[in-house]
């Protein structure tokens, strides 16, 4: 009889916990920059580049919750003038691998950097800080590399954003 | 013997492919770095038909979509993308009021103007479709145009479940 009513318990309980993500309510964001960055840290050779010819990034994300994965896409492509000596200029891209958190304000995950097409950070781990901000705001995305005392860094505006 | 000689050939073959994938060139010897894209819908509803009660409304409270996606190529560049639309129909008819959430789970292919993957469908809240296939499509057309959502459901067959909407605003970038 103990038994029984255990097991009843431990059903009604699952049956509670998978009722609660089919109710959630998710929110979903995104952000764009439309030729409006700030810096880019390349932790290969130390260089900051803050003159950058042109840079986009594009976006989106729900917010985790419990029964739904952590979805995202990020993408962030620049030109970096490279005006010091031994700093350029470069094509940098930045793209969103595989994300394992997010939330209003964060996407975390693994990350690729290329440099002029070529992979020069595979799947490190990194995250997107800031994203939730007002237009004008800026987004920090830092990225470890396991090579490097130096993280690599995109960091951009808030061109336009859409939230629901 | 042969073995060793196969582990070799496979290993170059490996690293010749690696290496072509890596760097992608265009004829001219510009570096071609693969497009993203993302579309947003601000109350412009198009359709949304729900597989199990044949239901087809066009005219929405609340409609809203959110999607960004890069374009496959290669094990190199995964199809990464995030799709989620949500919208509130009024009753209209014999068709009770719902709301829907078009959420995708997982890609499993990108271009540029479609996203394959699975999805999840929600109604009212509720858990209606799990992990169905499906795919988003005319996803490459200018601010006006509309895409589709075409969900195969495992009992009321494919593309059974649909949502349309508007495209209000799109951000398109390639190499910088």
């Amino acid at each position: 009889m103990k038994k029984r009513i255990i097991v009843t318990f431990f059903a009604l309980m699952i049956a509670g916990l998978l009722s609660v993500p089919a109710a959630a309510q998710l929110f979903t964001h995104s952000v764009w920059t439309n030729n409006n960055g700030i810096s880019i840290v390349d932790a290969s050779n130390g260089c900051e580049n803050t003159i950058l010819e042109k840079f986009d990034m594009a976006t989106s994300w729900t917010e985790y919750t419990p029964g739904y994965p952590a979805q995202a896409h990020f993408r962030g492509v620049s030109h970096a003038e490279g005006f010091v000596h031994g700093c350029g200029p470069h094509y940098y891209e930045f793209s969103l691998n595989n994300s394992v958190g997010t939330d209003p304000d964060t996407i975390k995950g693994y990350w690729d950097v290329y440099r002029d097409g070529v992979l020069k950070c595979s799947s490190c781990a990194g995250n997107a800080y800031g994203v939730g901000g007002p237009v004008g705001n800026n987004y920090k995305l830092i990225i470890d590399d396991p090579f490097s005392a130096t993280d690599w860094a995109y960091i951009g505006y808030i061109d336009q954003r859409k939230d629901f | 013997m042969k073995k060793r000689m196969f582990i070799v050939i496979s290993v170059l073959a490996l690293a010749v492919l690696l290496s072509a994938t890596a760097i992608i060139r265009s004829k001219a010897g510009i570096v071609f770095i693969l497009s993203s894209h993302s579309i947003w819908t601000n109350s412009q509803g198009r359709k949304i038909v729900d597989a199990q009660t044949t239901c087809q409304y066009t005219s929405f409270t609340k409609f809203d979509t959110i999607t960004s996606w890069s374009e496959y190529y290669t094990t190199l560049f995964p199809a990464i993308a995030q799709f989620r639309g949500a919208a509130l129909a009024p009753a209209s008819g014999l068709c009770a009021a719902e709301t829907y959430e078009f959420v995708l789970m997982e890609t499993t292919s990108t271009n540029k103007k479609t996203i394959e993957g699975t999805w999840n469908i929600y109604k009212s809240n509720g858990l209606a479709c799990s992990l169905c296939t499906g795919a988003a499509h005319d996803m490459n057309d200018p601010v006006g145009s509309a895409y589709r959502v075409e969900v195969d459901d495992p009992v009321y067959g494919i593309g059974a479940w649909q949502y349309q909407g508007y495209i209000t605003q799109r951000k398109d970038f390639a190499n910088p």
